[in-house]
């Protein structure tokens, strides 16, 4: 049988999404079906992937940011896929380093994490994302909190670079920097279409025990889907708001797109 | 799928190739379920069924028509293509 053309196809130059992918009988046709089990593959070897700390380590400390390595609980990636309270979890090992202070920051550094914003770049489900779009992220955000109205009150680091960690591993690593807030940006579960998307997860005054209701959420960061520039935008309308409103979570609502339109423009004026 | 379809299962999700794109699931296609009704001989809801016909995107036999370029769905979305 041979496949038939898709009078969409010219739609699919506006989407990443599988449409006009056209049929063979009322099947995919073939090329479409290798697309899928391709797509497949990368996102299992996206799960799979281990997290490179060193190189994202030494890349970070070029652009000035110090970064100290720390692990869950859940020892190797088969644990951390079937045991996710581990991966909310520091080990025993890297609980100790930061109760004492990250040592790769030293004491001048530390005091200036006290009271800032920590930053936990973990592999999450996909180690590719936070080695890929932690970096630019973090430059474009530190330029964006310099401005004066928040640069003593909201400053970034020092990093830690997290493997086999879940969101909730920031809440306890947090708590011991004694941190005002901290910001993690992990890998997200990859799609079939995005082996490689970042999530930032913000969470005010963290300590093990917060709940998903006290974070806010930036999702699919990365070029092809929310690029770093508006990421970066949101993540410090956050940070500022909830610097003003003393917690995040369901109470904060992300204004941020509405914030930046002229006001006569703003949708939110319309409706109220 | 095919074993859901077989134990008469009456609901599957359709996202365009199995992928939602939006929440990064994998999902069944629109495809998989032409597939499964062709292969187990599975009828639509009547006025589903009936719709279909009528704006002739399945002829007669309930089964899948050839789209042409000219068809009535189409027509209107030769703008959005980038096409004139």
């Amino acid at each position: 049988v041979s496949a038939a053309p898709d009078p969409w196809a010219a739609l699919r130059a506006h989407t990443a999404a599988r449409i006009a992918l056209g049929r063979a009988g009322v099947s995919l046709p073939t090329a479409e079906w290798l697309r899928f089990a391709q797509a497949h593959a990368l996102a299992r070897d996206a799960v799979h992937t281990a997290f490179d700390s060193v190189a994202l380590s030494s890349q970070l400390a070029l652009q000035g940011f110090d970064s100290t390595v720390v692990e869950s609980a859940a020892a190797d990636r088969a644990t951390y896929l079937r045991r996710p309270d581990l991966g909310r979890r520091l080990s025993p090992r890297s609980a100790a380093l930061l109760a004492n202070g990250p040592p790769a920051a030293g004491a001048e550094a530390d005091r200036a994490n006290n009271g800032g914003v920590a930053v936990v770049v973990a592999d999450g489900l996909s180690a590719q994302a936070a080695q890929r779009h932690a970096l630019p992220l973090l430059l474009d955000l530190r330029a964006r909190l310099a401005a004066p109205a928040t640069a003593a009150a909201l400053k970034l680091g020092p990093v830690l670079l997290a493997h086999q960690a879940r969101v909730a591993l920031g809440d306890e690593a947090g708590g011991l920097l004694q941190a005002r807030a901290v910001l993690v940006l992990i890998g997200e579960r990859p799609g079939l279409s995005s082996p490689d998307s970042l999530g930032a997860y913000l969470t005010w005054a963290p300590q093990p025990g917060r709940s998903d209701a006290e974070r806010n959420c930036v999702s699919n960061i990365r070029p092809e889907g929310l690029p770093y520039s508006e990421a970066a935008h949101k993540i410090a309308w956050l940070l500022g708001a909830a610097l003003r409103l003393g917690g995040t979570g369901v109470a904060l609502k992300d204004e941020s797109d509405s914030s930046a339109l002229p006001a006569a423009l703003s949708p939110l004026k319309v409706t109220r | 799928m095919t074993l859901l379809g077989a134990a008469g299962v009456n609901f599957i999700m359709g996202v365009p190739g199995a992928d939602d794109i939006m929440l990064n699931y994998q999902s069944t296609s629109f495809h998989d379920a032409a597939v499964l009704r062709e292969l187990l001989g599975l009828k639509r809801a009547p006025e589903f069924e009936a719709w279909l016909a009528q704006v002739g995107i399945t002829g007669d036999d309930g089964r899948l028509l050839q789209a042409p370029a000219r068809h009535a769905l189409l027509t209107d979305l030769s703008g959005l293509a980038g096409r004139p």
